[in-house]
């Protein structure tokens, strides 16, 4: 007899959906604002925060009901505290940067540049926080999180490879994909990933 | 590799949750484990049987 507890994982995928989805309809009333609405950076600033919330939630309620260790919940409360830090800056210093930017055409391109960098601080934050977690996880998470890179890294760079073979073929009719969306496809390819893995090892 | 594990913490009275607080690692990989998905490190192997005082091959079985 195993007392394993695998339910409850799916009000983690719920929470997460539907903050995701909060966060694309803030996304769709911003886009239909027009630019200084006081709205408007309300909307893109705080909806990803929202989105953190309710995630967090889950995830302790997804906690309780997998009856981990309290060292574990600790483990994973700085974890998430350490991303949420990174994602509140990145989300509020966007923004400010490209209104910023907006109003400096012809300013030195060093200070452009610059400016334009300053939300990548909030993802080198993020992605320092995912390293801190990979280093205090405990060895079958180690695994997993590692066999998971290995499947985004695999996944993303064979997806845009092929994409990129497409439409340099084609590239009258389609968009060459920005680079911009690498880093993105990464984190949800490791994430769908380790999900997957996780249940195999359950 | 097969191994009794599960019977060993019951015997004692232990949850999972107990076996991995003692052992410091998750209560995942102790389930791992126990349905043999999953094989411990060496470091991991030697204090599982230093806990239940036996020797490594006692628990687990190629």
């Amino acid at each position: 007899m195993t007392d394993t507890k695998n339910g409850g994982g799916w009000k983690v995928g719920v929470a997460g959906g539907v903050g995701i989805a909060l966060v694309f309809a803030a996304q769709a009333i911003a886009w239909r604002l027009d630019d200084g609405h006081p709205l408007l950076v309300g909307l893109l600033v705080f909806s990803p925060l929202v989105m953190l919330a309710i995630l967090e939630q889950s995830l302790r309620s997804y906690e309780a009901s997998q009856d981990s260790s309290e060292a574990e919940r600790d483990r994973n409360r700085r974890a998430r505290r350490r991303i949420a830090i990174g994602t509140a800056w990145y989300v509020s210093i966007i923004y400010v940067s490209q209104w910023l930017l907006s109003m400096l055409d012809d300013a030195h391109p060093v200070l452009i540049g610059t400016i334009a960098l300053t939300p990548a601080i909030g993802l080198l934050l993020m992605l320092r926080a995912m390293v801190q977690a990979h280093r205090e996880s405990d060895e079958l998470q180690r695994r997993i999180d590692g066999e998971a890179a290995v499947i985004a890294a695999c996944v993303v760079g064979f997806g845009t490879f092929a994409t990129a073979l497409v439409v340099s073929a084609v590239r009258s009719k389609w968009p060459m994909m920005p680079t911009f969306h690498v880093g993105p496809l990464l984190i949800a390819v490791w994430g769908i990933a380790k999900w997957r893995l996780t249940k195999r090892y359950a | 590799m097969k191994n009794d594990l599960s019977q060993r913490r019951q015997q004692r009275g232990w949850r999972q949750v107990d076996l991995a607080e003692r052992l410091g690692v998750s209560r995942q990989t102790i389930n791992a484990i126990e349905v043999d998905k999953y094989d411990p490190s060496l470091p991991l192997a030697f204090a599982i049987a230093a806990l239940f005082k036996c020797r490594i091959e006692d628990i687990f079985k190629p």
